[in-house]
């Protein structure tokens, strides 16, 4: 029943602030990010920035705090940041970064997080802040939208009874010739607590269904720390590829057999 | 036992059809089909493909956004037997460019080699006995039996280091077809047209780009219907013109066995050629192929205009 009330308040909080009119959002920058959400409290203000554009959406997003406290700009200390999304029966989480700490290059406090789902009628996001363990506001409901190219894989593997995450963070419009090849791999129990995977083994094969080939030149992404990944893929002409995902920690394949696979619609 | 050499020589050496050996081909053309005043033929053929855009598994035309081309200059040379049986061969040299940042941009080496033969069932215009008379048979059109052989002996994907290096399709080909040829206007104006069936076999890989491979995997391609029509106008006994239709329809690709869905390959092409008598015993022949670039005729091809120039040598004879 609290459920219940909590998730008619989000709504009709989603609804009012996407009919408001009148306080038109303008966008507002920190270097590369954009701002996406902004709100005061007890003397701090909170700002999310997203690297993605001037909206959250589904997959990887780098994102990026700042927080005032009495209009002096914070520097020091983290942010915490707990994405929830409400069902009619249901809530999970979705992988995120443990403590956003600040960043003097961007002038943020930097992390990311990566959206499983994005937001329907049925499906509302909100997110817990905190700052520096001095200041927590609850269940701010904001809106994560679809976006084309985001494919993500998602497995239970019965020897160590964890499902794993695995996120395309690039490339989302892939052309012919060489691709960076970028990922994020999470492992969960529970589908609320996300733990990045670090030094696994990756072991990439493109695939072009329709004509039987795959390619040369593909370098296997290496460990580059909080469980991102980073390779070279090869599409060596225009159409529809498959990048096939084989994956060891700790000298075992976690990954189902045979492997899932991404799909590129490659330009 | 000098016949028997020249016969395993010519054997090796003797060429009809000209395929695609990539994995996108193209249609087929008979430049140096032997008539029947004809005892040999050597060529020298010189082909320029540049690639502009690719059909996906929808059909949609997809522009290509970089520079793409082959080079295929090769070596031909037919021979007649009888008044019915001729073989030929082409050994084919591959030049690949790509320019694609960061790839290797060029590969080359010696193509997949192709060996043909015809049985040719009727001449146009033979003489038939009527009764204590010989008269021309002007009602039967020239009619032949095509048969074929495309062997592996370019680089495949299989040991290639990178797309540019691959030269060959890396299966064996057989073929078997017909060709027909009709005089609508004697001396002036030919419709011709071929027809085959290419089994492509299946290949082994057990690497792939020069990397082994854990599992060995089968991969087959499938089997392909070639056509070719075309109308030649022979403006007079040193210059003649043909207009082409040519075209292939392919079924879908196996991997260990299983049928890839939507798989399956298409392509039709025009071409306009010009050949260039200077003597009987030798013949200029140029031919420019181009593919429309429009989205619906052609499936999991490739799209290219093509120049070809072919220099052929004949050796005559009045045996046949």
């Amino acid at each position: 029943m609290k459920n219940l009330l909590l998730i008619s308040n989000l709504i009709s909080a989603l609804l009012i602030s996407a009919c408001n009119k009148d306080n038109p959002v303008i966008p507002e920058t920190s270097g590369s990010f954009s701002k996406v959400l902004s709100f005061d409290t007890a003397g701090y203000t909170f700002e999310m920035y997203s690297m993605s554009g001037n909206s959250l959406f589904i997959g990887y997003n780098d994102i990026g705090f700042k927080i005032y406290n009495n209009g002096i700009e914070k520097t020091s200390g983290f942010v915490k940041f707990t994405p929830v999304m409400y069902h009619f029966t249901s809530t999970h989480s979705t992988p995120v970064s443990s403590n956003f700490l600040y960043n003097t290059e961007k002038k943020l406090f930097t992390g990311y997080v990566s959206y499983i789902m994005y937001s329907d009628s049925g499906s509302v996001w909100t997110g817990t802040f905190n700052y520096n363990n001095e200041l927590t506001v609850s269940n701010k409901p904001y809106t994560v939208y679809p976006r084309n190219g985001i494919q993500m894989q998602y497995w239970l593997n019965t020897q160590t009874s964890n499902y794993y995450l695995l996120t395309l963070i690039e490339p989302l419009e892939p052309k012919t010739g060489l691709n960076e090849y970028k990922l994020i791999l999470h492992r969960t129990t529970n589908d609320f607590d996300f733990y990045e995977v670090d030094s696994a083994e990756f072991y990439i094969r493109p695939w072009m269904p329709s004509h039987g080939h795959g390619s040369s030149n593909n370098v296997n992404p290496i460990f580059k720390g909080n469980g991102k990944y980073e390779g070279i893929v090869n599409f060596t002409m225009p159409g529809q590829w498959y990048v096939y995902d084989s994956i060891k920690v700790n000298n075992n394949f976690i990954t189902p057999t045979p492997s899932s696979y991404f799909v590129f619609d490659v330009r | 036992m000098k016949k028997s050499l020249l016969f395993i020589i010519i054997f090796l050496l003797t060429h009809i059809n000209i395929y695609a050996q990539a994995c996108c081909g193209n249609g087929l053309f008979d430049v140096s089909v032997l008539s029947l005043n004809k005892r040999a033929m050597f060529g020298i053929n010189f082909r320029y493909d540049n690639y502009l855009g690719i059909w996906d598994d929808q059909s949609q035309w997809r522009k290509l956004n970089y520079t793409s081309y082959q080079l295929n200059p090769s070596f031909s040379t037919a021979y007649r037997f009888n008044r019915h049986f001729q073989i030929g061969i082409s050994i084919p040299y591959v030049i690949n460019k790509k320019n694609l940042p960061g790839l290797p941009d060029y590969g080359s080496g010696i193509g997949d080699i192709s060996l043909n033969g015809r049985y040719e069932i009727f001449h146009e215009f033979e003489e038939k006995e009527i009764g204590r008379n010989i008269v021309i048979d002007k009602s039967k059109p020239y009619l032949a039996i095509i048969f074929g052989a495309i062997f592996p002996t370019g680089i495949s994907d299989e040991t290639a280091n990178s797309d540019v290096d691959i030269t060959g399709r890396g299966s064996f080909s057989s073929i078997i077809g017909l060709s027909a040829v009709k005089t609508l206007v004697r001396d002036k104006l030919q419709f011709g047209t071929d027809i085959n069936w290419q089994h492509n076999f299946e290949q082994t890989y057990e690497k792939y780009f020069n990397e082994p491979l854990t599992t060995p995997f089968t991969r087959q391609i499938g089997d392909r219907f070639n056509f070719a029509t075309s109308l030649n106008y022979i403006l007079n006994l040193k210059n003649s013109f043909a207009i082409y239709l040519s075209g292939f329809l392919q079924n879908s690709l196996k991997v260990e066995e299983t049928k890839i869905n939507n798989s399956d390959e298409a392509l039709l092409n025009f071409a306009f050629a010009y050949s260039y008598y200077p003597t009987t015993y030798l013949r200029f022949n140029s031919i420019l192929k181009w593919n429309l670039p429009v989205s619906n005729i052609g499936k999991n091809s490739s799209g290219s205009l093509t120049f070809t120039l072919n220099l052929i040598y004949y050796i005559e004879t009045l045996d046949f």
